[in-house]
């Protein structure tokens, strides 16, 4: 089913997602977020179906990456509320957000450097290991041994569906920017989400590196999981995403289909430029 | 990976084997040593947990090694309790105090963190010699002698009895490393936000490596007290604590053998260099700093670099 199926009347798209039976996934709910006299988001409203890829712009300091931030729980929210699946998630800790179903990467990646490629995607697992405790694993009982080798496979599954299983034995500190990226896209893969978060994934790639990204987020929608992407490239976003979102100096402007946000004056206005 | 830890199991028992048969060929002196190397390895393979491991900042492990070491003496010698009761209950105080230490010490990072451990090492150390009726003050005490089925134990049993906390310290930091556990405490280590964004609950893992490192300290302790004979604050002062975080860097932070392998290096220096014996702090600062400067990744860290890039 193609995005402009879903979305057939992109004014109302909540109702649309219900008549639909798309599930709303996220729901952000007037949302605000003040840094001392600072108001980085105002009242802001989002919503994730279920299954596709919901698009987030907007201008250098619009207050995309404090949004993700509020929803994966590095900090709460001054106003408003979070749900996810219909429960309210916005006074959890991040560990907690993992948990539940929502896993993210980073602006500036942030691999653990000191640990292989396979070994950061492993610790990926954490949410599902649940045999992983500390006296099973002191006895090293039998359990944990499977656990750890069912773990390990997994890992080696994600890192096959980004296509970067070649790396598996490198050092993650010495990786190419672009690999670094694709290999914290797997490990965000290997907590098993419903939601990912991709904030700016395709920031300093180079083209060939962008068609991987555009690749591994096809496959990740492909089975099943719903993503939010936050994004500077408009290529990019008008490929791939079913529905955007704009954001600019802390307010939502404007949602709708890739084509809509496009020809909108607002957006044009705020982030776009005239070329576009 | 199986075979590569069958070959780690090997290794391990035919090590602990020669070390079992030891006491049959070579002199007191030797066992001697190789007792103080095996308590200082069980303090600092606890260290490597922590420091190694989780990335963590601790030169406080004297106050544990003090809580293990006076407790037992306290109940023997004032209560008239067994060793072997009283040892096990200094395990557990070393426990409780760890865990209650961890609220206000996890809180801190970096430096602040060093100095609060400094901070719980010379207030455990000044209170144990500020109850000079119970603890024998700044003059020490004497540790009693174990009895066992009316005989009274000596320097061979204390061997075996360290021999033995050796390789469950070993194995248990063996596992912890190998395990998930031990990717959750390098995450940590590494980046703390991206480790909490993949579902680890980042306090609760410190707190394990903490009390991990507490408790192994504590043990190491009261090890130390019973095959000594004799304790006095002094010999729990910063020298110790900075002795065993100098084990760590020589063997190699973050790596298994690390800590064993530094242990043994720290403690037979001194003997080696017994004919310049005024100079061993001097030599021992040397030691550290041709490590950090030649090997940064200490003698294991470095030698298992070059075995993986060849």
């Amino acid at each position: 089913m193609a995005w402009w199926e879903l979305f057939p009347n992109a004014s109302d798209p909540l109702n649309l997602a219900i008549l639909k039976g798309r599930a709303f996934m996220l729901n952000v709910k007037e949302i605000s977020k003040d840094f001392g006299g600072l108001r980085a988001l105002h009242q802001v409203d989002l919503v994730v179906r279920a299954g596709t890829i919901t698009a987030l712009i907007g201008p250098n300091g619009a207050g995309k990456t404090t949004l993700i931030n509020l929803i994966s729980g590095v900090y709460g929210p001054s106003e408003g509320t979070i749900s996810f699946e219909e429960k309210r998630i916005d006074r959890f800790p991040p560990h907690k957000v993992a948990e539940i179903g929502i896993a993210r990467t980073f602006q500036l990646t942030k691999l653990f450097e000191g640990m292989s490629v396979l070994e950061n995607v492993m610790v990926g697992a954490h949410p599902w290991a649940r045999n992983s405790r500390f006296f099973p694993t002191v006895l090293h009982l039998p359990k944990v041994r499977c656990e750890r080798d069912d773990i390990c496979e997994y890992a080696m599954k994600m890192l096959k569906l980004i296509r970067v299983e070649h790396l598996a034995n490198a050092p993650a500190g010495n990786l190419p920017h672009g690999q670094q990226r694709l290999v914290e896209l797997a490990r965000a893969l290997t907590t098993k989400p419903k939601l990912i978060l991709v904030d700016e994934p395709a920031a300093g790639l180079n083209p060939h590196e962008e068609g991987m990204l555009q690749e591994a987020l096809k496959s990740i929608v492909d089975t099943g999981i719903t993503i939010l992407l936050v994004e500077h490239h408009m290529r990019l976003v008008m490929r791939i995403s079913h529905w955007v979102y704009v954001l600019d100096v802390g307010k939502m402007i404007a949602h709708g289909t890739p084509e809509e946000i496009g020809k909108n004056p607002l957006v044009v206005k705020a982030y776009l430029g005239k070329e576009y | 990976m199986v075979s590569r830890v069958k070959r780690d199991f090997i290794v391990l028992f035919v090590v602990l084997g020669l070390a079992a048969v030891l006491p049959l060929m070579v002199r007191e002196i030797y066992l001697y040593l190789v007792r103080l190397i095996g308590i200082y390895a069980i303090m600092a393979l606890g260290l490597n947990i922590f420091m190694g491991y989780c990335g963590q900042v601790n030169i406080g492990v004297a106050g544990f090694f003090c809580i293990g070491a006076y407790i037992p003496t306290v109940l023997q010698d004032k209560l008239g309790w067994h060793y072997l009761i009283a040892f096990p209950i200094s395990a557990f105080v070393s426990l409780f105090v760890g865990w209650g230490m961890s609220w206000p010490l996890l809180r801190l990072r970096g430096h602040s963190m060093a100095i609060g451990t400094i901070a719980f090492a010379m207030a455990v150390y000044l209170l144990f010699e500020r109850f000079p009726t119970i603890t024998g003050g700044s003059d020490g005490t004497v540790v009693p002698a174990m009895t066992l089925f009316g005989q009274t134990m000596g320097n061979i049993f204390y061997y075996y009895l360290i021999l033995v906390f050796f390789a469950v310290a070993f194995l248990i930091c063996y596992f912890l490393a190998n395990s998930q556990i031990g990717l959750a405490l390098r995450a940590v280590r590494d980046n703390e936000e991206a480790a909490a964004a993949m579902g680890v609950d980042i306090n609760h893992y410190k707190r394990l490596a903490w009390l991990v490192n507490g408790v192994l300290a504590g043990i190491a302790g009261s090890l130390y007290a019973q095959q000594a004979g004799f304790i006095s604050p002094d010999t729990f002062a910063l020298s110790t604590n900075v002795l065993v975080l100098v084990m760590l860097c020589v063997g190699g932070p973050g790596t298994i053998l690390g800590p064993v392998v530094g242990a043994a290096i720290m403690t037979i220096l001194p003997y080696l260099l017994v004919k310049i014996q005024q100079y061993t702090l001097l030599m021992q600062g040397l030691v550290l700093f041709a490590v950090l400067r030649f090997l940064p990744d200490g003698v294991v860290g470095t030698i298992s670099k070059r075995f993986r890039s060849t």
